[in-house]
């Protein structure tokens, strides 16, 4: 019988000092989920690596803190927004309220990086995907992450980002606005609903 | 309209619910790893304090010991 992840926390909490066994198997069930909105979060392929690495890092040795209010998946996935929020901050030299101002998007730092176009164009399920929140300002990306992928609520959201709760659901609508536009034109029919 | 509602955002969007990408082959290890340097770090460090303390323990013993009026300053003489 697969144990589920409030029992693995436990046998990784009561395990000797260097048997990571049970955080291993925790590693492996969440390392995807975890680079991959360390990926989108950040912005940045290269940087997705060290990030999720530094995450799971930071999840084995808080461990003792998870009380199992929420599931696993949700509370690492608040330690890995967190995380990427700071790095973030630290690699753009300024808050998200800079991020506010308007026409923001259209700032160097911000645009994607050569060849997401051409991931767009590639058509593959997973690549379109990855291609479109490519080329998605931070500014609207990020809040779509944090809430059609982590599925945080409009005030936590807005919280993290200190900005305020109308801003943010405007950068989801917008945000949604601009993922369906961009995946409509790259994959005409592939729509169901 | 409610948050919950809003989580029902139909095509495309319910695709990134459960979009990943690949996780790098190196990941798992590399947190391991790091896991591993970490606690050696920390027991280094541990280790490095307490035997300071028993060293600077030791040192203000043998002082007080050999101070005037001590037992031991007693015997010795």
């Amino acid at each position: 019988m697969t144990e589920t992840d409030e029992i693995l926390v436990e046998k990784a909490c009561l395990a000797p000092q260097g048997d990571l066994r049970a955080f291993d198997e925790l590693v492996r069930r969440h390392q995807a989920r975890v680079q991959t909105n360390c990926r989108y979060l950040s912005g940045n392929e290269e940087d997705s690596l060290d990030l999720a690495q530094e995450v799971l890092v930071k999840a084995y040795f808080n461990l003792k803190r998870f009380e199992g209010r929420s599931s696993f998946g949700t509370w690492i996935g608040r330690i890995k927004v967190n995380h990427c929020l700071n790095h973030l901050r630290r690699e753009k030299g300024r808050s998200f309220i800079d991020l506010e101002k308007p026409g923001l998007e259209k700032e160097p730092a911000l645009q994607s990086r050569r060849g997401a176009e051409a991931m767009v164009e590639d058509g593959d399920q997973r690549t379109l995907i990855s291609g479109i929140l490519s080329v998605m300002p931070a500014t609207l990306r990020v809040p779509l992450i944090m809430r059609d992928m982590d599925e945080m609520s409009y005030q936590e959201i807005a919280d993290r980002l200190e900005v305020g709760l109308s801003a943010v659901k405007m950068r989801i609508k917008r945000a949604r606005e601009f993922f369906r536009e961009a995946y409509d034109r790259r994959a005409p029919g592939v729509r169901k609903g | 309209m409610s948050e919950k509602a809003d989580l029902d955002t139909g095509q495309p969007i319910e695709e990134l619910r459960g979009h990943t990408v690949e996780p790098h082959p190196a990941l798992a290890g590399r947190v391991r790893r790091s896991i591993n340097r970490r606690s050696l770090v920390a027991d280094s460090l541990d280790l490095s304090v307490n035997i300071m303390l028993k060293t600077v323990w030791e040192y203000l013993q043998t002082l007080l010991e050999s101070l005037p009026g001590s037992k031991n300053h007693d015997k010795e003489e």
